[in-house]
């Protein structure tokens, strides 16, 4: 390989490393390829040396850049939200399976219950509360998808298009995401606590009263879901114009994006043409798919915090 | 202790030197089984240099080439012996255990 050739392979691998170490340190590191490249070494393995040494100082940044991000904060500021989301969740299933003219069963109570004690502790700042009801609900949605799993049927369905989806099943990851935040709420004074509480409360309760009298006010699944996705982007977007002014609103951003990302692709999926039979299970797919999502929207979201505080 | 990294310190003891002469001396030190390239050596060392068991010393231009020269610190050195000496006591083991066996094979076919 020619000289000029390989100086300038390794001056364009070199690029793997972030800016600010290129910057420092770039010239020495090529300098020392090419030395090597002369004195005997392949230039192609010099390069390759010089892009995975570059993807290793990155990823190693990019993990202290994680660790170092306020998480604490973002997560205690998605506790109440979410709880309230998830217990809106819940009422819905509620309301829909006619806990206003009679007993439901245990399941729906005890997802109901779960859910309301997650949000009582989110709202009071109570962690074991918000974990225990966080632990009983996520396996009470786990429940449903092991009745899908075995051939019972999901006992929540949605219709988007001419599609079902199961509901219960497209938010355990909110759920787990649900428990994870419980651990960073933090105790606040009775007053304030009552007054978060009844916000949590209020959207659950108007949904599990409207969902309760289908025949009066109609809407649609698309609506509803779609609506929420909506909402969940308006916020991503909030957060990045806000960042500078507030630099752990991006976070939160990321652990909403977390939450939805597999319902949501689960349902853009439904446009899709069917697959065929012998497919793997579709929410697993989508799971990962949202896996992907959730992790790609962490690192990035992260960066931009992580970039305003400096 | 990974063994790049072992060889990489023991170049050092040497006093402070570049790049190309850390690479040079953790291969012929390794009998040819650690050969580092540029991207690999940098990483080494700059992971070395936080936990603070390296550190730059100068940097020089020789034939418009910058050579930037490391040395070793006192906690790399102590670093260093731990590692050798429990390198030491691991192939000492080994190697009683493996003299004990070639005795008993040798009574073995003397009898």
């Amino acid at each position: 390989m020619r000289h000029s050739i390989r100086d300038r392979l390794l001056r364009l691998c070199s690029h793997s490393y972030p800016r600010a170490v290129r910057e420092r340190d770039g010239e020495a590191i090529v300098d020392l390829a090419g030395e090597l490249a002369d004195a005997g070494s392949s230039p192609l393995r010099e390069a390759a040396g010089l892009v995975l040494g570059g993807a290793s100082v990155r990823l190693r940044g990019t993990i202290g850049g994680l660790a170092a991000a306020p998480w604490q904060e973002a997560r205690a500021r998605v506790a109440l939200p979410l709880a309230a989301a998830l217990f809106a969740l819940a009422a819905v299933w509620a309301g829909r399976s006619g806990l206003a003219q009679a007993w439901v069963g245990w399941s729906i109570a005890l997802t109901l219950a779960a859910a309301a004690l997650a949000l009582a502790g989110a709202a009071a700042g109570h962690r074991w509360l918000a974990a225990s009801g966080a632990v009983v609900l996520t396996g009470m949605l786990g429940v449903d998808a092991l009745r899908d799993h075995y051939g019972h049927g999901s006992r929540f369905h949605a219709e988007v298009g001419s599609a079902l989806f199961d509901v219960l099943v497209m938010w355990i990851p909110a759920g787990v995401l649900m428990l994870v935040c419980a651990g960073a709420v933090r105790r606040v004074a009775p007053e304030a606590g009552i007054r978060r509480l009844v916000s949590g409360l209020l959207p659950g309760a108007a949904l599990l009263v409207v969902s309760s009298e289908p025949t009066r006010v109609v809407i649609a699944d698309r609506i509803v879901l779609f609506g929420g996705f909506a909402v969940a982007a308006v916020l991503v977007a909030l957060a990045i114009a806000r960042r500078r002014t507030d630099p752990v609103l991006p976070l939160v951003a990321a652990l909403l994006v977390a939450a939805v990302a597999g319902p949501a692709l689960w349902i853009l999926a439904a446009y899709l043409p069917p697959p065929e039979s012998g497919a793997p299970p579709l929410a697993l797919a989508y799971f990962a798919g949202g896996g992907l999502v959730a992790g790609a929207s962490i690192l990035l979201l992260a960066r931009l915090s992580r970039r305003a505080q400096v | 202790m990974r063994e790049p990294t072992y060889f990489i310190l023991a170049a050092l003891t040497e006093g402070p030197l570049h790049g190309y002469a850390i690479v040079h001396e953790a291969e012929s030190l390794s009998e040819g089984r650690v050969r580092l390239t540029a991207g690999t050596l940098y990483g080494a060392l700059e992971r070395l240099a936080t936990e603070g068991l390296v550190e730059p010393d100068r940097e020089e231009l020789v034939s418009g080439r910058r050579r930037r020269y490391f040395r070793l610190t006192g906690a790399g050195e102590t670093a260093l012996a731990e590692e050798a000496e429990r390198l030491r006591s691991s192939a000492e083991a080994v190697h009683d255990r493996l003299s004990a066996l070639r005795r008993l094979r040798a009574k073995g076919v003397s009898a």
